[in-house]
């Protein structure tokens, strides 16, 4: 019978131990967590592997260990503004203690914490697979793949040391679960806008992308582009939020993260 | 799998199953302070411990990951009898009270300041961040870690916890000595779940997929195969007593309309079966096997809907009366439905309900001529207002183990009504009220909640059926879907003015839902009039009050019953009148408030179902609360500078408040004090201390009267074989009733004891006094008896026997706490955020007994009314699931929702009639909010928000937005 258990010691040991049968589980918060949506009894644990807790910086990028917590991460110097203002989403310290940023990326839910502001930042993932090879993929398509890196263990998380990202939540009360996450980047004048939508999914939105990166728009102008966007087809939720209200939410959102990053 | 760790302290070796939740493993290890009040959601922080130095929640690991770690429970801090420096201070600050996880906040604050000697209040907001507190509000946190560093820097407290009241006492009006504080801030064994037998069953339910269902038939057939299961009760196998669960005096005034089991679900949640199996896994294994052949019926969710004509019946059947039956009650119930599945309704009295239009009961009355005063009045203003579905979210969900012993069912309960639990017990079993133990706990939370008998029926009778040890314990889940909540209401109010500032007319017609069954039907709605219109001093005054079954979750009991919907359309119509009329709305209430000696003709007609006590104010401290909250937050002066950016705009509100001390001429206390054989005292109370501290005001007032220290008072309380009768903590009637109780039993004993003493002395009792520390003195001849000398010879073989003073409080005198609650909130008009910057409590309790306890009570329910108004909302879909029953959509506020400046103040008013002057504290907090917000809202931006929750998509609906 397969152990329910593997506490690995190494990114090698545990994506030795993956199998069908099993799935990695870091900090629990998810996994283990009432309602999850992790349909598994064993487990691979990376939570004990020193090199995942590591975050290393380098001239331009900084490596994050995918075990790294959220509060650990909040209390490194090395982590940069831009993150930790996301990291800050999830109110609650004890949780922050567990939940890790692999986990984070590894379920992403429509209501993540970090998904949307690492997009917006370019960040790219470090994979390893069963043999025990690393490459690095961009995260945008790893969320894309996700069906095909399923037994792929998320070993690091690259991000740039620099970036001019802001980011938003809006829920209910702090510990709500998010109606809406939402990031805007820009990078030599190119805008990246996305966001996860609780009941809808992880949205990139291409025309304020373009729009933006073209060239400067009003408040007005990108709460009407929301407004008028039918490709955004929110519907009517009885506990997020009427589809009106959320998409003045995105629009009076992202004017105001674009506000910030031009200021 | 094998593991080796250290454990508070203790290395330990354990074969473990790998994945169990690590929080059920340290349980099965003795570290049952480890406690879970959300089934692993990760959200209320219950379940917290430490693994190598870091905060987690223990049912977020599993037990193998615990492998090389060094582990730290709440109980290794300080025991009872050997508390830390925090746990003390928690104590000392007045927020151990229902206090489930306390121990939990122990070990994170320990932890903080291990770490962090000198934390910023934003450092404690962050390690408490993970922690849900109900009772008692989260701003004496503060100041417990203030008074821990003070302790441990200084060696004392150098911060005063709470203001001292009443200067002519030692220890009541005085903070401190909280008597069930050590057990509870230590973790020890408090709570039912830590009484539970090793051999005892479990119980699961069979619950309704739909909203309204005739029960067809129910196969039990392969559930009884699972190994393990002991009996399967169904509606075919349980008696058909109709009863109601409603914890109130008897004859009560809400409906018998349920059976233990019945064949027609009327909400999603309803149970219809329960099995009982010797492990919980079985249990629910045979719980998934249960077959229920179910007839759908249309289902009503809204007032609106259930007043249709037409509507579908939530109860069709034939209705009985004990009393006062109508002339045309045959005819009446020719038309009703001859389904036996539908069962029956009995009323205790009239009700003026009607079954067949859905009308659970009815209310009207008035006095004056409003239509008069409408007509003649400068202004008019009204609004409709529409308030949610709302769950007490105690930290405790509901539990209950009862077994059988020597032929006696023996109930143990997380209750605030032992005796009522009692006497249903023996409605349902058929089992007489002797041979029925209720045993209450510790209570992990209330509100309401526990007033009601929603588990203990079925419990109790599973363990009488079978003969078993049975446990019975909510899921959180269930807590939303299957219990009471606060009723859902409608409230309209128009009112009227005139120019030089009087208030003439006020008319409210009052729609509550009160889901399938009729619990408190009549008393929480009529609270929304009784307890919201003696506040006005005005001639004219209309009420209509009616009260619709639907097919909604069930309502019920809950702080404060119908009087924060009341007091919510009432003070925002009147601060909209005041506009109208141009008068400032501070001026517009001073105007017309009542005060001491104004006589409430208004309450004759609100009685609870028959014709109320129409009394004068008693002791009033409304003006005070109002004019000093109006000082503290500068009413009036633009605050436009505090706003947090350029979008927002920021506004102040208040509302006056008012609940009552008990129920006057319907509640009823008793306790006995008796004097042990050594010279200490014993008080059993039947009161039911729920954590706020009653058992506390029992031995303080022992200790004034018999002066004596605390540490030489027990005070046994909520055990129907150990005490005597009492009604039950509800309807705010700890203090005043049960307090009083006690008072009426100290009393007796000292009069029982300065008799003894005469006889022993050879003296006259008027010449002796009680003089502590604890002796008998002759003012005569200045001789002392010591109480040890006293009882031992009235204890000998040659002695009158034992001092016993037996104290029963009942009255027809009415005291009344009031209050004013003032908000400043800061609203984004881009976004419609709302940020409550300020919330400042002001209430007349009387003489606050125990004013640290009161203070954090107030903090408590006050948040708890701002989660109501800004977050909480239990939302159905169209079938009638409650699509948020859990902690993190339903949305309860934490500490990063508590205002930022929060202050509960007492305003010192002595009563007449209340034990020591003592009136209620906590219910009327959970009043002021909703109005005091809205009206600040309107402030802020110029928009009435009318609905809970008030939602930053309902202000940009107002605001043209969206």
């Amino acid at each position: 019978m397969a152990e329910k258990l593997i506490i690995a010691q190494s990114a090698e040991e545990a994506v030795k131990a993956k199998t069908s049968e099993n799935v990695y589980i870091a900090g629990g918060t998810e996994a283990m967590r009432l309602g999850t949506s992790v349909d598994c009894d064993s487990y691979v644990s990376v939570r004990k592997v020193p090199a995942m807790h590591q975050v290393r910086t380098s001239d331009n990028n900084i490596s994050i260990g995918a075990a790294c917590t959220f509060q650990e991460l909040l209390d490194s110097e090395d982590v940069p503004e831009y993150l930790k203002e996301a990291l800050c989403f999830m109110a609650s310290r004890t949780r922050r203690n567990m939940a890790t940023i692999g986990g984070n990326i590894a379920t992403c839910r429509n209501d993540s914490f970090l998904v949307p502001t690492l997009l917006a930042a370019g960040a790219e993932v470090c994979l390893m697979d069963e043999s025990g090879e690393t490459k690095s993929i961009g995260l945008e398509s790893y969320i894309a793949g996700r069906s095909q890196y399923k037994d792929a263990l998320i070993v690091s998380i690259l991000i740039p040391r620099i970036a001019a990202v802001k980011s938003a939540r809006s829920a209910n009360t702090a510990q709500s679960h998010a109606r809406l996450t939402a990031a805007l980047g820009v990078k030599d004048g190119r805008y990246y806008a996305v966001a996860a939508i609780k009941n809808y999914g992880l949205v990139k939105f291409g025309t304020l992308m373009t729009r933006l990166s073209q060239g400067g728009l009003s408040e007005d102008e990108i709460v009407e582009l929301f407004k008028n966007d039918a490709k955004i087809a929110l519907t009517d939720d009885r506990l997020y939020g009427g589809a009106a209200y959320r998409k003045y939410l995105l629009g009076i959102t992202f004017a105001q993260m674009y506000e910030e990053l031009k200021g | 799998m094998k593991i080796k760790c250290i454990i508070n302290g203790i290395e330990r070796n354990y074969d473990v199953d790998p994945t169990m939740r690590l929080r059920d493993f340290l349980v099965s290890k003795g570290h049952f302070a480890v406690r879970d009040s959300d089934d692993a959601e990760g959200f209320c922080g219950s379940d917290t411990i430490l693994v190598d130095g870091v905060p987690v929640m223990s049912n977020l690991m599993m037990a193998g990951e615990i492998d090389d770690c060094e582990i730290l429970t709440p109980d290794g801090l300080g025991n009872t009898e050997n508390l830390t420096i925090v746990q003390k201070a928690l104590i000392d600050a007045g927020v151990v009270q229902s206090a489930y996880n306390s121990p939990a906040t122990a070990l994170l604050l320990t932890w903080l300041l291990e770490n962090n000697p000198n934390p910023s209040k934003e450092d404690i907001k962050d390690c408490l961040s993970g922690i849900f507190i109900r009772d008692a509000g989260y701003e004496h946190y503060y100041l417990a870690v203030k008074l821990a560093q003070e302790k441990m820097r200084d060696g004392e407290y150098k911060t005063v916890t709470a203001p001292s009241f009443r200067d002519e006492y030692k220890v009541v009006g005085k903070p401190g000595a909280k008597v069930d504080g050590p057990q509870l801030v230590s973790g020890g064994r408090a709570f039912v779940e830590d009484f539970v037998d090793a051999d005892t069953c479990y119980m699961v339910c069979v619950r309704s997929p739909h909203a309204s269902a005739y029960v067809n038939s129910i196969d039990t057939t392969e559930a009884m195969k699972v190994p393990g299961v002991v009996e399967i009760l169904t509606p075919y196998n349980t008696p058909e007593t109709h009863y109601m669960q409603a914890g109130q005096g008897e004859p009560e005034p809400s409906p018998h309309d349920r059976r233990l089991l019945n064949l027609k679900a009327r909400h999603v949640g309803d149970r219809v079966a329960a099995v009982i199996a010797e492990t919980l896994e079985a249990a629910i294994e045979a719980r998934d096997k249960v077959v229920v052949d179910w007839e759908v019926l249309p289902a009503v969710f809204t007032v609106e809907e259930a007043m249709a004509e037409g509507a579908p019946l939530v109860h069709a059947g034939p209705v009985e009366y004990r009393a006062g039956a109508p002339d045309d009650l045959d005819e009446y119930n020719a038309r009703a439905s001859q389904d036996p599945r539908e069962g029956k309704v009995i009323y205790q009295f009239p009700l003026h309900a009607d079954v067949q239009k859905n009308l659970a009961a009815s209310n009207h009355g008035g006095i004056g001529d409003v239509d008069k005063a409408f007509a003649e009045a400068d202004a008019v203003a009204e609004g409709m207002f529409q308030t949610t579905q709302i769950q007490h979210t105690p930290l405790e969900t509901h539990i209950c183990f009862a077994k059988m012993e020597a032929g006696r069912l023996v109930v143990v309960a997380s209750t605030q009504v032992p005796y009522h639990v009692r006497r249903i017990c023996s409605w349902v079993t058929g089992l007489s009220q002797n041979r029925i133990h209720v045993i209450k706990t510790r209570v992990g939370g209330g509100y309401g909640a526990k007033q009601d008998i929603l588990v203990e029926d079925l419990t109790g009778y599973a363990a009488f059926a079978t003969g078993r040890p049975v446990l019975y314990h909510n899921t959180r889940e269930e807590e939303f879907i299957a219990n009471s909540t606060r009723h859902p209401m409608r409230v309209y109010v128009k009112m009227a003015g005139t120019k030089d500032g009087k208030l003439t007319g006020i008319y409210m017609d009052v729609k509550a839902n009160t889901g399938p069954f009729g619990n408190h039907c009549l008393t929480v709605p009529m609270n929304s009039c009784s307890k919201t219109l003696p506040l006005f001093k005005c001639d004219n005054m209309k009420y209509d009050l009616e009260i619709y079954y639907t097919n909604c979750p069930p309502a019920g009991a809950y702080q404060g019953y119908g009087t924060p919907k009341g007091t919510y359309g009432l003070m925002m119509v009147m601060c909209e009148l005041a506009e109208k009329l141009g008068i400032d709305y501070k001026d517009f209430v001073l105007n017309n408030h009542v005060d001491e000696g104004y006589m409430l003709e208004i309450l004759k007609g609100l009685g609870e179902g028959r014709e109320g006590n129409v009394v004068p104010v008693g002791s009033c401290g409304l003006r005070e609360c109002i004019e000093k909250g109006c000082e503290m937050i500068e009413w009036g002066k633009d605050a436009s500078d505090e706003a947090p950016g350029p979008d927002w705009k920021v506004g102040k509100g208040f509302a006056m408040i008012m609940q009552g001390s008990g129920l006057p001429g319907l509640d009823h206390a008793e306790a006995i004090a008796k004097l042990t054989t050594d010279g200490n005292v014993i008080l059993h109370s039947g009161g039911a201390d729920i954590g706020t501290g009653l058992d506390t005001i029992s031995a303080k007032i022992v200790s004034e009267l018999i002066c004596i220290d605390m540490d030489r008072i027990t005070v046994l309380s909520g055990d129907t074989d150990g005490s005597v009768f009492d009604t039950g903590s509800y309807a705010s009637s700890g203090t005043f009733f049960s307090g009083g109780a006690s008072l009426e039993a100290t009393k007796k004993l000292k009069e029982a004891m300065l008799q003894e003493a005469a006889l022993q002395m050879d003296e006259d009792p008027s010449d002796l006094e009680l003089r502590y520390p604890g002796e008998v003195h002759s003012l005569k001849t200045d001789r002392t008896l010591s109480y040890y000398e006293l009882s031992h010879t009235a204890c000998s073989g040659e002695g009158r026997g034992e001092m016993v003073g037996h104290g029963v409080f009942v009255t027809k005198a009415s005291s009344v706490p009031y209050g004013a609650h003032f908000a400043q909130v800061a609203v984004n008009v881009k976004t419609g955020e709302i940020k409550v910057q300020k919330f400042y409590a002001l209430q007349d309790a009387g003489t606050p007994i125990n004013p640290e306890i009161a203070l954090c009570q107030m903090y408590g329910a006050a948040l708890k009314s701002i989660g109501h108004s800004l977050y909480e909302d239990m939302i159905l879909d169209e079938n009638g699931v409650c699509i948020n029953a859990n902690m993190t959509d339903y949305g309860v506020p934490m500490i990063n929702e508590q205002p930022d400046d929060f202050k509960s103040v007492l305003v010192d008013i002595k009563d007449e009639f209340g034990p020591m002057g003592a009136k209620s504290i906590s219910e009327i907090a959970c009043n002021g909010a909703a109005p005091a917000i809205g009206n600040a809202i309107h402030d802020a931006c110029g928009v009435w928000i009318r609905s809970w929750p008030m939602t930053p998509e309902k202000i940009l609906k107002e605001l043209g937005k969206i």
